[in-house]
């Protein structure tokens, strides 16, 4: 053969070696192209599970799910269409259309995107019917919270788009989801949101579906969120709403023996719904900067108060464990008493230099006995250091101080004072009890939040131990999955003895003391009136408020059903205000109607906004 | 004078026939698995159905050859070449313009494209040009002649413009070498193209600093070997190199258009664009890459399936067949191609005649341009140019035309103990 021949040969032999060559390399040995097929060709989509259902503990529904609309469009696949008649369909602007379709471009040819969101069912039928003339366009069902309730927003919170912070941490979430931001639907969220299920997709370079992968093979099945019953009664809620019109403040209500919140009502509120549908954002925004109500701020759970006339029942309590004080110990009380050199503290209860015992105390309050026990208890040990911490260490075992771990996701600490505290104000060493004697009363530098408070009217109720406060009753039909906190016992340290003579004199409290205008006939409450000082800056110039009115209360006496706190701000003498809507509260929940119409009426026409008004925007110095 | 005895239909080389065969009907499944899922309904407006009915009527074409005296066919070679000429002007004037370039008449919904057939005219004139009498390559003024018979035909398809086809014609220079041309005008070609690709590679002044240090070491080592110092090869060979060097930045930066300099660097490995100029190029890496060793099966290359790739049913088709059928299916077109240059090349060889040897010739190198550079360009080791794979890619007119040349050269191969 010619020489040349075999060279040509040659050449065509050694350029078709190098391409099998390469395509032994690219289809055999490099397998990065088996992994790049797969995510550029198989999706996954994720089936979004229906949202558990929120019910109150008479099985009422609060909340279920309502399927709203989302408008999409796929700018690539939208050909020329008659706008008018979109716009018909829909009720859009012309302006708000474009708009939409031009961000769409911008964000992707190929992709959906969001052209109009939430239309609810009625709205999108037209467009439903004629979707078929507007190529590129599709409608996508989702769900938004429905609530069949206008009260309790800040228990059962709301749900929002996961944010940024929220997707690095859980994996679970992808971008648009849906997630709690508040209340249960955020202590609850893993329990509420379900397992989401898993379809794979071939897609075609459009990403447009071509087909399942593998015909489902890999596929998986989503589970519904589960049900939610709470401790709440919703009516008992409502009742507490209406009450709070024209007022701050908060009322809890706790079943003694078991912890659960039965009412958990904070005002100014707002209804839930505020914050589901289409103005969620712009709502929320608003309730936001209304610095001046402050509506998100759960005045139940996040507002420390000092906490005044209730706080003596814990004085008493600890007094008595520590046996500085016996039943019927007796102290003088002139107008108050005086202590060091020239301090004095006041009293209003009346005993005019008589001596004064433990219950009577209770029902007139007085300071001078409290004080005199609280120097007590401190001044039994060694140094007031030490004396301070063990009165501190009690008052923690009550879960004051400290975050009572509700399951709800707010909270605040309040503010019990230790010796630490002290050595840090004065000097270590430099501090004397009668230094911290406000303590005694309430005043000083203690401070609590309502629930705190309730939470220590459960525990006198249940003589001497208490469950943390919750919101769970059952997640779907069982108290499997909740918290074991929300269902063991946590003891007080206090003998469950000394409760008595407590509860005796919390009894005289509506018998004849501070709370006999709002006592019932035939069920025996008890309870605690509490006032609590605070001033505010107007205008540079320190003014003294109308005092916080406090109320702490149990009944019935025997075998008590409910323990109440109610906390008005600026709303007087704790047995003006707070004192009748308590018994209000316990009645309502014990007989299911008020008899005392009279009282109710009162509450109802208390109107305390023109004090409110008066308050600077933000600051609300507490004394 | 007479032919001695009847040349009938299974005179042609069945070997080649059968190859040719097998290769267009894995093109039309390949097409079919590209295309079946659009739309089109009506198979005769499918492009496997295209495919299949100008497969068929290639067979038309085949009949119409038989009936073709070979005698009137050289004689005619120098006027068809003129008519190719008189085509490629034509379409520059009247020809569609198809996205800004002008390549195609179109005739209502059938179009064709004239390059096509102008490389199977311009292959019988080179014939007919180098067998003229006392017609030698080694004589400067006939290896002009030849030269400027290539190059018009490719400078009328550059003005289309057309690269990718411009660039087939030029391999018919293979034919010259078979023909006699020195190795020497390959070597220099070989050496420009290199000098060509380093200097896009590693910058005009490193590869300026390595050649001359090449050519001092190579210098030295003749004249202390060969105590002699060849001054005219040396000169020639360095101003050769010299103005490729820095003709390099000129032909790169102001000749060739960006979307070509882009794709350049993109398979230098110098640039990554997988989502623009490389965007082609990535899937189809992607498609033939996932296809592994046996391939995803018929139908099921998720690739495929989604279009990922475009214009895979035409210069893409051997995307196709990787994803689907794997190495095992890439090697075996690859395999069936070589087989068939290679026969050819055995056939070119046993031609008495030699006109029919160079009509051979043209064949072998126009086909190997084309199976090569489609295939190095699909895997990525040739820039993106639109060259479609023969007999596999969808198109009438490519097949057409390689079924032409290639039943023009087996009827001369089947006559070849005649003295026509």
């Amino acid at each position: 053969m010619n020489q040349k021949a075999v060279v040509i040969i040659l050449l065509i032999l050694l350029t078709s070696f190098t391409i099998i060559g390469r395509l032994f390399y690219l289809q055999i040995l490099d397998k990065e192209y088996k992994d790049l097929a797969l995510k550029n060709a198989v999706k996954k989509e994720y089936i979004i599970p229906e949202r558990g259902y929120i019910y109150d503990r008479n099985k009422k529904l609060l909340v279920s799910n309502l399927p709203i609309y989302d408008v999409m469009g796929i700018p690539n696949q939208i050909k020329a269409f008659d706008t008018l008649e979109f716009l018909k369909y829909t009720g859009i602007t012309k302006e708000a259309l474009l708009k939409a379709l031009k961000r769409a471009k911008r964000y992707s040819r190929n992709k959906a995107s969001l052209i109009i969101p939430k239309l609810y069912k009625n709205e999108i039928a037209l467009l439903q019917e004629k979707i078929y003339k507007f190529p590129g366009f599709f409608i996508q069902r989702r769900a938004i919270r429905k609530y069949h309730t206008k009260s309790a927003a800040n228990v059962l919170g709301f749900i929002r788009e996961v944010n940024d912070r929220e997707l690095k941490k859980d994996p679970f979430y992808m971008p648009g989801d849906l997630i709690g931001k508040a209340g249960a639907e955020k202590s609850y969220e893993k329990v509420l949101r379900g397992k989401k299920g898993v379809r794979y997709y071939l897609t075609d370079k459009f990403n447009r579906k071509i087909g399942s992968y593998k015909n489902g093979k890999f596929d998986t099945l989503s589970e519904v969120g589960k049900d939610l019953q709470l401790s709440i009664d919703i009516d008992l809620q409502q009742f507490g709403d209406s009450l709070m019109i024209n007022k701050r403040g908060a009322i809890i209500a706790i079943e003694p023996e078991t912890g659960e919140i039965l009412a958990l009502v904070t005002a100014p509120s707002f209804p839930p719904e505020f914050l589901s549908g289409r103005n969620s954002s712009k709502n929320f925004n608003k309730l936001f900067r209304d610095k001046v109500n402050n509506p998100l701020l759960d005045r139940g759970l996040q507002g420390e108060y000092p906490p005044g006339s209730p706080f003596k029942m814990l004085n008493g309590l600890i007094g008595l464990q520590e046996k500085v004080i016996e039943p019927w110990t007796a102290f003088v009380c002139n107008h108050g008493f005086t202590y060091g050199k020239r301090s004095h503290m006041f009293c209003h209860c009346g005993a005019n230099g008589r001596k004064v015992h433990l219950p009577w105390a209770i029902e007139r309050s007085c300071n001078t006995y409290f004080s005199k026990s609280y120097l007590n208890i401190i001044n039994k040990y060694a140094t007031p250091a030490e004396g301070l911490d063990v009165w501190h260490n009690y008052l923690a075992r009550f879960g004051l101080g400290h975050y009572l771990h509700t399951d709800l996701p707010v909270g605040s600490k309040g503010l019990i004072p230790d010796s630490k505290f002290y050595d840090h104000y004065y000097k270590k060493g430099h501090w004397y009890a009668s230094y911290t004697i406000s303590n005694g009363i309430g005043q000083g530098e203690v401070l609590t939040t309502p629930i705190q408070l309730a939470n220590v009217a459960a525990a006198i109720a249940n003589k001497g131990y208490y469950i943390t406060p919750h919101i769970i009753k059952r997640i779907n039909d069982s108290q499997k999955g909740i918290d074991s906190i929300y269902l063991n016992p946590k003891q007080t340290g206090i003998d469950s003895q000394y409760y008595n003579q407590i509860i005796d004199g919390m009894a005289a409290v509506y018998k004849y003391g501070t709370a006999k205008y709002s006592q019932l006939p035939d069920i025996e409450f008890c309870g605690k009136t509490g006032t609590s000082e605070n001033k505010t800056r107007i205008n540079g110039k320190i003014v003294k408020l109308p005092d916080h009115s406090i109320f702490m209360a149990f009944g019935p006496k025997e075998n008590p059903k409910i323990a109440v706190t109610v906390f008005v701000e600026n709303g007087g003498y704790g047995a003006t205000v707070a004192a009748p809507i308590a018994t209000l509260i316990m009645e309502k929940y014990l007989r299911g109607k008020i008899t005392r119409t009279d009282l109710l009426q009162r509450v109802l026409n208390t109107d305390l906004t023109s004090i409110y008004q008066q308050k600077a925007p933000k600051k609300d110095e507490k004394q | 004078m007479k032919s001695s005895r009847k040349v009938g239909i299974f005179d042609y080389d069945w070997l080649s026939v059968l190859l040719f065969n097998m290769l267009v009907v894995i093109g039309i499944i390949s097409i079919y698995s590209a295309t079946y899922d659009q739309a089109n309904t009506n198979i005769f407006q499918s492009f496997y159905g295209k495919q299949t009915l100008w497969f068929a009527f290639s067979y038309v074409l085949v009949i119409f050859i038989s009936f073709l005296s070979l005698k009137n066919i050289k004689n005619n070679a120098s006027l068809l070449y003129l008519i190719g000429v008189i085509l490629l002007i034509l379409v520059l004037i009247l020809g569609a313009n198809i996205n800004g370039n002008k390549s195609w008449f179109r005739f209502g919904s059938f179009s064709i494209q004239p390059a096509e057939f102008v490389k199977l005219m311009t292959v019988l004139g080179l014939a007919k040009l180098l067998t003229e009498p006392d017609f030698k390559l080694t004589n400067f003024k006939n290896l002009l002649q030849a030269t400027i018979l290539i190059l018009v035909p490719v400078f009328l398809i550059l003005l289309q413009p057309d690269l990718g086809s411009a660039i087939i014609f030029l391999s018919l220079f293979l034919v010259f070498y078979r023909d006699g041309l020195s190795v020497t005008y390959y070597l220099l070609a070989f050496l420009i193209a290199t000098l060509f690709i380093t200097t896009i590679y590693f910058g005009q002044k490193n590869v300026l600093i390595v050649i001359s240090g090449i050519f001092i070491l190579v210098n030295l080592f003749t004249y202390f070997k060969l105590k002699k110092i060849f001054w005219l090869p040396v000169i020639f060979v360095t101003s050769i190199s010299v103005l490729s060097i820095l003709g390099t930045d000129f032909v790169f930066h102001k000749v060739l258009k960006p979307h070509q300099r882009n794709r350049i660097e993109i398979v230098l490995g110098k640039k990554k664009d997988d989502k623009g100029t490389g965007y082609n190029l990535k899937q189809a890496l992607i498609a033939i890459g996932s296809g592994g060793l046996y391939g995803k099966g018929l139908l099921k290359g998720s690739q495929t399936k989604g279009d990922y790739i475009p214009e895979q049913h035409t210069d893409w088709i051997l995307t196709v067949v990787g994803e689907q059928w794997g190495f095992i299916g890439t090697l075996t077109v690859v395999l069936l191609y070589t087989f068939l240059i290679i026969r050819l090349i055995f056939l070119a060889e046993r031609q008495k005649q030699k006109f029919s040897r160079i009509v051979g010739y043209g064949l072998v190198a126009i086909l190997f341009a084309h199976y090569a550079l489609n295939m190095l360009m699909v895997i990525g080791l040739f820039p993106t140019i639109g060259i479609p794979l023969p007999f596999l890619s969808y198109g009438g007119s490519s097949l057409w035309a390689f079924t032409l040349l290639l039943f023009i050269f087996l009827k001369f191969d089947a006559h070849r103990v005649e003295d026509w």
